[in-house]
């Protein structure tokens, strides 16, 4: 089963974004200090780390998946992508906005602009299951994406 | 001069240099090779190291370079006219920034997404690296007071803002509380957020907050001043709060009102049609400080600042999917804060006022031109709104809230980033208690700087706000000094031509060093010992920095003369560490050649 085409984005959680809105500000000890691990500034906390596991699995159980982290305060991309994901898959304007807003939650998980997991960061078992039940769902093969390969977007 | 024509011809011009000398750049001096393996990809952990789309990256970089600090520059430095202030905001993004921007995001990709101070420990010499953290030092304790400053004053001279920056906080913290409780989407109520923050500035107008009888009560000379304590209480206080409380839902606000600013100057200009009514060129009354080097220190945010290699090294560097990818963040994003500069300097000279005598009296000299541009900004943003409708007084404190905003935002990051400094320095300094204790640290973050922002003398006014302003701007010039330093032997040591890179170095430090001496000699004169001695403390820095450049340039040029040009030329700048296998290090061409043979984008 080939991946491309496919866009998985996985939102980062509250605590860890990299993005900023003061000036010239990176609110990252690593940014001026360097890694972590030697100043104890910005130490990733259990959830970001779970994100991370998850990012991996991913892109382990997954080669050549798509698998974008974004920060949830980025919605200038975050919106329309998934807006754009969602109406590729063959989702109405109305789903597709709910879809947009809904990929701004921390720590979620939007597959084919379809939020698969929201709360707090998945498992990665989690995580895996709910990417290949998209798939499986909609039979994703060659570079297709989802409605265009089912016909019908996925549920 | 219309100045919707001013607007419409540099961004023309930020559009070529995009083109053309971005890729000049990147493609020529640079050398950057979509096919190098990046960090994101070599070191990828999900966390801090992951590729990332480019437009997403951009994003990110952005928001974490605009803000208040482009603003304040051009609002002072349209002291000398337009045409100056506008032709270094061109210039200097054009050749300067951008250069630097996204070669600290190039140099660091190629050191395993290092940060500029470490990479300055390794790329120039290991004095260097102190040298990065007493400039940093010094940048943040500047920062911090000029910021206060600004806050002080807008307060001042707009008290219809103070209730909706303080309810601001607790929105902010219950916001951050709602979404991080709930896991729900943050963009809904952000903009709940940001509709509660501009309907409080109907209740501000209603209820100004006019601390001046209490300031004097309490024998403040200045209400400014009592401000400026409130201010660093606060900043003390939030830069302990875990960053997620408040840090966090306040910058997902700020980012909304990021984009209503720019809107609101846009659409404002263009449906106004507003003139500028200032002059090209100003003279300047005698006695004033000189263009050369005054205009270049004054506006280093919006043309070019230091700043943003701690963001291009720090975290930009560690998602770049591919090298090239670093031409859109780092020179675009260089080009977006010049456009920042642009909004500023047409409001302050097109919005502020409807004539030239209203315009002279503003800027009448240059006390009274850098202790009023923040709120001439102001005043300027406030006309554009009124031009879509928006009435006088309501308009003023939206463009006071949004500045304020951003200036608060900047003061809790910088006190956060100071204490971590002043730890390191301790480390160095041998400091233990110093280093261990964070309350401690975050006091001495506070204290320097505040003790700044209420120094007396200067006269009646205490030291103009332009003064503490140059001595910042000095600052910054010189974090992007040390910057472009590594960069250029990165270059030089890669058998590329570094002038490019060497000639906004060299402008730069003979910029700041010939700001510094000028500033030396009157501080000494006038018997203002403090600023003499902070400005013979920023001259020793840059004379070190000049020295630390020079002879690393020398030494690299010479091995360039011995050994036969190669374009490799690995393992002398730090780019032969092993890596985290403890695989010793492959060459740029190994690793282009590894990413072409397996195809595709080399994700591991």
């Amino acid at each position: 089963m080939s991946w491309a085409g496919h866009r998985v984005v996985l939102v980062r959680g509250w605590d860890r974004s990299t993005g900023g809105a003061g000036c010239c500000t990176p609110a990252d000890g690593a940014a001026v200090l360097g890694p972590p691990h030697q100043h104890g500034a910005g130490l990733p906390t259990a959830e970001a780390q779970r994100s991370a596991d998850v990012y991996r699995a991913l892109c382990e159980r997954f080669p050549g998946l798509d698998v974008t982290v974004v920060d949830s305060g980025n919605w200038a991309w975050l919106g329309p992508a998934v807006y754009r994901d969602a109406r590729r898959s063959g989702r109405g304007r109305l789903p597709s906005l709910r879809e947009a807003a809904r990929a701004t939650t921390p720590g979620c998980l939007v597959v084919d602009g379809q939020v698969v997991l929201d709360g707090r960061s998945p498992m990665p078992s989690d995580a895996v299951a709910a990417v290949a039940r998209v798939g499986d769902a909609s039979r994703w093969h060659g570079t297709r994406p989802v409605a265009a390969a089912s016909g019908h977007a996925p549920q | 001069m219309p100045a919707i024509v001013v607007a419409a011809v540099v961004l023309s011009l930020f559009a070529l240099g995009y083109v053309f000398y971005s890729r000049y750049i990147t493609e020529r001096v640079y050398g950057l090779d979509a096919a190098f393996v990046t960090p994101a990809h070599s070191l990828q952990d999900g966390l801090d190291f992951v590729p990332t789309n480019k437009h997403v990256l951009f994003g990110h970089h952005f928001t974490s370079v605009a803000g208040a600090a482009p603003i304040v520059g051009p609002a002072i430095a349209v002291f000398w006219g337009w045409g100056p202030a506008l032709a270094w905001i061109v210039l200097g993004t054009i050749f300067a920034a951008g250069v630097h921007d996204s070669g600290s995001i190039a140099v660091s990709v190629r050191h395993k997404a290092k940060n500029i101070g470490t990479l300055a420990g390794e790329v120039v010499t290991l004095r260097a690296r102190t040298l990065f953290l007493c400039i940093i030092f010094f940048l943040l304790t500047l920062v911090n007071a000029v910021f206060a400053v600004v806050i002080g004053n807008l307060f001042v001279a707009n008290p219809g803002a103070v209730i909706p920056i303080f309810v601001e906080i607790p929105i902010a913290i219950a916001i951050g509380q709602y979404i991080y409780r709930t896991r729900s989407p943050a963009l809904i109520p952000s903009i709940l957020g940001v509709i509660c923050l501009y309907l409080l500035i109907w209740v501000g107008a209603l209820y100004p907050i006019d601390i001046t009888p209490l300031a004097e009560n309490l024998g403040f000379d200045r209400p400014r001043d009592l401000w400026v304590i409130i201010m660093f209480v606060y900043t003390f206080i939030a830069s302990r709060l875990p960053v997620w409380l408040l840090l966090q839902p306040r910058d997902y606000i700020n980012s909304h009102q990021l984009f209503i600013a720019l809107g609101v100057i846009l659409l404002g200009i263009l449906v106004g049609m507003s003139t500028i009514v200032a002059p090209l060129v100003n003279e300047v009354p005698e006695g004033s400080p000189s263009i050369f080097p005054f205009l270049f220190i004054t506006i280093a945010c919006g043309a070019i600042s230091g700043f943003h290699s701690l963001v291009a090294s720090g975290t930009t560097s560690k998602q770049l999917d591919k090298e090239t990818d670093a031409r859109y963040v780092g020179y675009m994003g260089a080009l977006g804060e010049g456009s920042l500069a642009l909004g500023s300097v047409l409001a302050v000279t097109a919005g502020v006022v409807a004539t030239r005598a209203d315009w002279d009296a503003l800027y009448a000299d240059f006390a009274t031109a850098s202790g009023g541009a923040t709120g001439n900004f102001v005043a300027g943003v406030a006309e554009f709104a009124n031009n879509l409708g928006i009435p006088l007084d309501l308009a003023t404190i939206f463009a006071a809230v949004v500045v304020i905003s951003f200036a608060a935002t900047t003061m809790d990051t910088g006190v956060r980033l100071q204490r971590y400094v002043v730890q390191e320095i301790s480390e160095i300094a041998g400091i233990d208690v110093l280093r261990r204790n964070l309350t401690l640290a975050s006091l001495v973050a506070v204290v320097i700087p505040l003790i700044l922002a209420l120094m007396p003398g200067g006269g009646e006014a205490g030291y103009t706000f332009g003064v503490l302003w140059q001595l910042f701007g000095t600052t910054n010039q010189l974090t992007a000094g040390l910057a472009l330093t590594v960069i250029a032997l990165w270059v030089l040591r890669r058998g590329r031509n570094p002038l490019a890179v060497l000639v906004p170095l060299t402008f730069l430090l003979v910029m700041t060093s010939w700001a510094l001496i000028i500033n030396l000699v009157r501080f000494v004169e006038q018997g203002e010992w403090v600023l003499a001695t902070l400005d013979a403390v920023i001259f020793v820095l840059a004379m070190w920095l000049i020295v630390e450049a020079f002879s690393a340039i020398s030494h690299a040029r010479a091995e360039g003369a011995r050994a036969p040009a190669d374009a490799g030329a690995r393992g002398r700048l730090g780019e032969g560490v092993a890596d985290r296998d403890g695989r010793p290090p492959e060459t740029d061409a190994e690793a282009s050649a590894r990413r072409h043979t397996r195809g595709g984008r080399g994700r591991r």
